[in-house]
């Protein structure tokens, strides 16, 4: 059997398991609003921006259940989603999340609350 | 008119009586159709997972997952296909020539082209990656940090289950071009194809880890079982020869940076082509790696993410030089007892060995299990028997290979043939393939019982 003092083994244990939980798959970003598996209608917002903070940090989005506060950060990916306009989807930046435009939002939190965190955030554009 | 009548019944019945005292012809073996058995989700799957282009380019998951190679590709079965496989789009489709794959790659080193940090810079931005088995993905992914798939452990978009993996395969290689647009230049997989593929995989392959130590019959492999287990300090990442760790409880599959892209000389570098460097998990990457099961490796060289290792003996003894010594994992071990791995070759040969033995072990366990549905006449996971004599084939030579390759088991490799005489005739002569099926079960267990206690 291995042998491995204790010390060893817990810090093996807290290097190995302090890894990164989250990684997105770089495909995501060609993934449309609403069709992320196991994302979209489970784990997301899909709703309209509503109002944007000085910022650009803070959105306000809301869809039919109502309006969300969204944070971004600097680990917060941000795609155009063009799909609608046939055209590729593209790395976007805070600056393209307008009021008035779709997005998709996939928060961090592990339930759906009226304030979130955002992983990632699809930006529905045909520009 | 009672006369005329007469003489030809007679004769009738003269004949009948001189047949009835010859020796009668065997009967011609009669088999009704095969039994569908299981469920037909996973049937589905299979058929989704060799059949289905979801309107891309031609290519399926079997394009680069081949039935007959088990579940992979390498250079010297690309080296079979024709031009216009599916494989090789990149050099058939003019809108996929360019930032799609690498043909010299592709086909020297068995690697494709993944963008696993981004599609912004498709010219620069990539990385070479070979095409790992997907056996045994039930105990091999998941881990306390969400499952781990693809070679770094966020191979899948969404919610990064092996459900969802295949979105992303879609995407990334059934595109048209690489505009990979939905709907265009590709559909996504429906809620219900996903669950499907999902069902397919996971019936793939073993479908629980071994229970180490195993009583081996070969003294070499019993050594290089106990080097494995000790000295060589192989399970603690890799758990009973599978995918798991075990120096802390319920790890499941762990990611480690072990060097390997540190290592000189690597063949794709060789080649002169453009080859950028692999940063693994995340983006940017933290070096690290997913752990493969090492049950499967001996029949599915080359290894490693970058296919920089064509020998199981060759893996083995990378744990021994100083790109492992050196990366962060090497370090870890080089602070537990014994110090830094330092087998020497006899040893190194005899953990390859071990890993051959078990190798061999798990393709008499794949082709049993293929044999006995045959035997019964039955589908296995929506594979018609006649499918399946013939991957029995394949995979009696994979046993075959691995034991030659490393000098093992003469006399289990004599058995091994015999079973493979006997399906090759199944091959051609499908009326008789249950019979020949249980025929071949026993040489299987003849050579099985050569191997193991």
């Amino acid at each position: 059997m291995l042998k491995l003092n204790i010390l060893q083994s817990v810090a093996m244990a807290l290097l190995f398991l302090t890894s990164p939980i989250f990684a997105q798959h770089a495909m995501e970003v060609a993934v449309p609003i609403g069709k992320s598996p196991g994302i979209s209608q489970i784990h997301s917002i899909i709703g309209v921006i509503d109002s944007v903070d000085d910022s650009q940090q803070i959105l306000t989005i809301a869809d039919s259940s109502g309006t969300y506060t969204v944070t971004i950060t600097d680990n917060t990916k941000i795609w155009l989603d063009k799909s609608k306009a046939n055209k590729t989807n593209v790395t976007g930046s805070p600056t393209d999340c307008l009021p008035g435009r779709t997005v998709e939002v996939n928060f961090a939190e592990t339930e759906r609350a009226s304030s979130v965190t955002a992983e990632w955030i699809k930006v529905e554009t045909a520009e | 008119m009672r006369i005329l009548f007469i003489k030809p019944i007679a004769a009738l019945v003269f004949t009948g009586l001189l047949l009835a005292g010859c020796e009668q012809p065997p009967p011609i073996p009669t088999m009704g159709e095969p039994k569908q058995t299981g469920d037909p989700l996973i049937a589905k799957g299979r058929t989704l997972f060799f059949k289905e282009t979801f309107n891309g380019n031609g290519r399926t998951c079997g394009t680069c997952h081949r039935a007959e190679n088990n579940l992979t590709i390498e250079p010297s079965f690309i080296a079979t296909l024709p031009k216009d496989d599916p494989l090789f789009v990149a050099e058939t489709n003019p809108k996929l020539k360019e930032n799609f794959e690498n043909p010299k790659l592709m086909r020297e080193f068995g690697l494709i082209l993944e963008n696993q940090d981004g599609t912004d810079d498709l010219a620069n931005n990539f990385n070479m990656r070979g095409v790992p088995h997907v056996f045994a993905q039930g105990v091999s992914i998941e881990s306390q940090n969400g499952p781990h798939t693809g070679w770094s452990g966020d191979g899948a978009p969404g919610d990064r289950t092996l459900r969802s993996f295949a979105t992303g395969a879609v995407i990334q290689h059934f595109t048209k071009t690489t505009q990979r647009r939905a709907g265009t230049d590709f559909r996504l997989p429906t809620k219900e194809e996903l669950d499907a593929l999902e069902a397919f995989q996971l019936t793939l392959g073993r479908q629980k880890d071994l229970e180490l130590p195993l009583a081996l019959k070969s003294v070499v492999a019993m050594r290089g079982q106990a080097l494995f287990q000790n000295e060589g300090r192989c399970a603690g990442c890799h758990a009973n020869a599978g995918a798991n760790a075990s120096f802390a409880p319920n790890a499941g599959n762990l990611n480690f940076n072990t060097g390997v892209e540190d290592l000189p000389d690597q063949p794709a570098d060789l080649s002169g082509e453009l080859n950028p460097p692999d940063d693994g998990f995340g983006n940017p990457g933290n070096g690290e790696f997913n752990t493969p099961s090492l049950v499967e490796a001996a029949d599915t060289p080359p290894f490693f993410h970058n296919n920089s290792v064509e020998t199981i003996e060759g893996a083995v003894a990378f744990y021994n030089g100083d790109a492992f010594a050196n990366s962060p994992a090497g370090q870890l071990i080089s602070n537990t007892p014994g110090g830094r791995i330092n087998l020497d070759a006899t040893q190194v040969v005899a953990v390859a060995a071990f890993l051959r033995v078990i190798n061999a072990l798990e393709n008499i366990r794949e082709v049993n299990n293929m044999l006995g549905a045959v035997a019964r006449n039955e589908f296995l996971s929506g594979e018609h028997p006649q499918e399946l004599v013939k991957r029995v084939v394949f995979d009696i030579d994979d046993a075959i290979m691995v034991l030659t390759g490393g000098g093992l088991h003469a006399e289990a490799v004599g058995d091994l043939k015999k079973a493979r005489k006997i399906m090759e005739k199944a091959a051609k002569k499908p009326l008789l393939r249950i019979q020949l099926a249980k025929k071949a079960i026993i040489k299987m267990n003849r050579a099985k019982g050569r191997i193991i206690e």
